[in-house]
């Protein structure tokens, strides 16, 4: 391996000291409270309404395969109620961990 | 007036058909391939001469190496470093895409359902490859957590299929959705200019910052499509 030499390694400490002392200015500035909640906001919605459109789409392509029209369009409407609540439930339970 | 919904219309350039499926080279395809070559050439042309102290073009491409490698540490862990080339190449694609959508008379793949769809679903299938390589049969197992009563499972198998399926569902609709608001907005204030006359010149400043604010949507959600498309990878690799 070929020797470092001395103005990289000078370079690379001021850059390891600009680094610490970044992170000491980031940590004293509070995030933006509007701008996190309307990302949150924005995705529990776009993850309910998935839940319950997939479900939905499910439900529809099966009644076709099975002539079973309309009941497991029902069935499936409220299954993807169901998966839109867990979706937001495990996305409120891994925001939650992540403050902590 | 122009029809604001007119510049999301797919049109072909090549017309192909193969078997009764068209398959044609359209304006969507067209914008593709110009995010892939325009940057590989940047990033090409940026890394042309490569020293240990980065000169100011090289250091571009190397900050946003440093960004997504990061990401992925931070969304995924260390071992998830190896699909690095998948996580980097999303991430160029959608934000290049969305970038060049952004000049005028361009069209902009990402606010197609079928597009990001796609790309989520290829996202999704490399979450399965991986995590059935990783567990084999045991990745049945995720659609029915352990200690659940069997007279549950009729309930929760789809219910979890359909938590499952609709996850790229919600990654994709969050970009186009985003996408094609902010360019049906710009026309729609574009629109205004020539109605008013000389008072144009208000619609023309207002767009000129909406532009600049598009810029910044168009990384943002980039950025959120690859922190999602982490956070699969994540899934993938520590499930038990």
């Amino acid at each position: 391996m070929k020797k470092i030499p001395d103005d990289l390694k000078r370079l690379g400490e001021r850059i390891e000291a600009l680094n610490k002392k970044e992170a000491e200015v980031r940590k004293d500035k509070p995030q933006s409270g509007f701008a996190y909640a309307s990302k949150v906001g924005f995705r529990v919605g776009t993850e309910l309404l998935s839940g319950v459109l997939v479900g939905a789409a499910m439900g529809y392509i099966l009644d076709r395969l099975l002539d079973t029209r309309p009941l497991l369009l029902i069935v499936f409407l409220f299954l993807g109620g169901a998966a839109g609540i867990l979706n937001v439930y495990r996305f409120a339970k891994s925001e939650e961990n992540k403050k902590e | 007036m122009s029809n604001p919904m007119e510049q999301f219309v797919i049109k072909p350039i090549i017309p192909i058909k193969v078997g009764g499926y068209d398959i044609s080279f359209t304006n969507s395809a067209l914008f593709m391939v110009l995010a892939v070559v325009v940057s590989t050439l940047l990033f090409a042309f940026c890394l042309r001469r490569r020293t240990i102290v980065p000169s100011v073009s090289q250091s571009v491409p190397e900050a946003v190496y440093e960004f997504i490698s990061s990401l992925i540490k931070e969304n995924a862990g260390a071992e998830a470093l190896k699909y690095f080339p998948l996580i980097f190449t999303i991430f160029l694609f959608v934000a290049f895409g969305n970038l060049l959508g952004l000049f005028p008379y361009a069209f902009t793949f990402t606010s197609h359902l079928a597009a990001v769809g796609g790309l989520s679903v290829i996202a999704l299938l490399f979450n399965v490859c991986i995590g059935i390589g990783k567990k084999k049969w045991g990745y049945l197992r995720t659609f029915l957590p352990k200690g659940i009563p069997a007279a549950l499972a009729p309930l929760i198998v789809p219910i979890e299929m359909i938590s499952f399926l609709s996850k790229p569902f919600s990654l994709t609709v969050r970009l186009v959705a985003n996408m094609t608001v902010g360019h049906i907005m710009l026309k729609i204030i574009a629109g205004f200019v020539l109605a008013l006359g000389v008072g144009g010149i208000v619609p023309i400043a207002f767009n000129g910052c909406i532009i600049v604010f598009e810029m910044f949507i168009a990384l943002l959600q980039a950025f959120i499509y690859t922190v999602l498309s982490c956070i699969y990878l994540s899934d993938a690799i520590h499930s038990h």
